[in-house]
């Protein structure tokens, strides 16, 4: 696998939300805004990307790699949490407002097995610079996975987009045109997982979409 | 060497440099966070006194139904201007938080109603309802206080589900500004 291919593969072809369906606890939990969704986005990043180097950087070092690989889950656990706490307390420290927005989440990341699951699967066996990608396409992939459903939630739950603070772009004209009320339903967890289900019905329809068009082409050459 | 001594001994290691990494972040970065607290808490507190940022603020926590006490003191002279109590009670329809500002001569300046979101779906909040306490002496409490005069048609049933533990905070912080300052009951 070429960089290009393990920079591109977290988007579509492995998203860990919408193919692995991991981490799907904080992500319906704090999609209620799109705010919300970058923020948990920054922070997965940060964590996913240094983990993966940090993990990368201690397996491949023979002698080390090999101390650590009778306890490697717990070393893992450790190394994460650290990451996840300093992102706890910048957060807490230089972004108040989101952190409180997105409360317990943040130390749940900690147990959010997109981390742990990259750091096992792939980080502890490839080169560092791959891992970096690796981790950087992860966490992009999830961010992307969680704005799109944030985006869907909130303009038809509240019948806006919350960017960042306070630049909140207005939605109501849509409920205006169609002289109706914004659906309460889509703020609340019935809204999250409505959301989610639809897209992964589109996901799985797009792939399968793709496959039948290849098994196509195969036939008839 | 054991290979069970070797794996504690790496994950004490391991331990050591993330306790050290951190304690270097929050170094950094405890200060901001306590300044962003204090920041929080005067914004919380001007919706009593406007003027807040011309007084020194003191928060003691305290344990009980009465948990946090704001004093707002004079700069130069250190005289206390204003004590704000952060108050909760048990009522019928759940617990009310409240916060309850006194003025120095035992005046209620206002009070507020902390994280009740009441009946949302009737988008009702126990901010709507007025109990006439505003400018009683709070050593009155009990006289003043009115369960009726914020009920409206619509919060009819709502307004004395909490009318008890409203009625329990004024009481509790009456007493405690007796305790604290020897006045106002």
């Amino acid at each position: 696998m070429n960089q290009k291919e393990n920079f591109l593969k977290g988007f579509v072809k492995e998203n860990p939300l919408l193919v692995s369906m991991l981490g799907m606890c904080p992500s319906l939990a704090v999609t209620t805004r799109l705010e919300n969704a970058i923020g948990m986005g920054i922070a997965v990043l940060f964590v996913l990307v240094l983990s993966n180097l940090l993990i990368s950087l201690i397996m491949s070092h023979q002698k080390l790699g090999e101390w650590v690989k009778p306890v490697r889950i717990p070393v893992y656990i450790v190394v994460i949490a650290t990451l996840v706490t300093m992102v706890d307390m910048l957060m807490n420290a230089f972004l108040p407002d989101i952190h409180k927005s997105l409360g317990m989440f943040i130390p749940l990341i900690v147990v959010n097995c997109i981390i742990l699951g990259r750091a096992e699967a792939f980080a502890s066996e490839n080169k560092p610079l791959d891992s970096v990608v690796d981790g950087v396409s992860m966490a992009l992939g999830f961010t992307f996975a969680i704005v799109v459903i944030s985006v869907i939630r909130e303009v038809l739950g509240n019948g806006t987009i919350t960017v960042w603070g306070d630049v909140v772009l207005n939605m109501r004209f849509i409920f205006d045109f169609l002289n109706i009320q914004p659906i309460d339903m889509f703020v609340k967890p019935v809204g999250a997982f409505l959301t989610f289900g639809f897209l992964l019905a589109g996901v799985a329809a797009i792939t399968n979409h793709r496959a039948s068009k290849k098994v196509g082409k195969v036939a008839k050459s | 060497m054991n290979k069970g001594l070797i794996s504690g001994l790496v994950l004490l290691c391991f331990g050591v440099v993330c306790g050290l990494l951190l304690a270097t972040v929050n170094h950094f970065t405890a200060g901001i966070i306590h300044e962003n607290a204090i920041k929080e808490k005067r914004e919380m507190l001007r919706q009593f006194y406007p003027d807040i940022d011309s007084y020194d603020l003191d928060e003691i926590e305290l344990e009980g139904d009465i948990n946090s006490l704001y004093l707002l003191t004079d700069k130069t002279t250190h005289d206390v201007y204003a004590a704000i109590y952060g108050v909760s009670a048990i009522a019928y329809k759940g617990r009310v938080n409240m916060l309850i500002a006194i003025d120095a001569d035992f005046t209620v300046r206002d009070y507020a109603f902390v994280g009740n979101s009441g009946t949302e779906g009737l988008g009702l909040t126990l901010a709507d309802l007025d109990f006439g306490m505003t400018g009683v002496l709070i050593s009155d409490w009990a006289t003043e206080f009115d369960a009726l005069s914020g009920v409206t048609v619509t919060s009819i049933g709502y307004g004395p589900a909490y009318d008890g533990g409203v009625r329990r905070c004024f009481e509790l912080v009456a007493g405690r500004v007796a305790t604290d300052f020897g006045g106002g009951n």
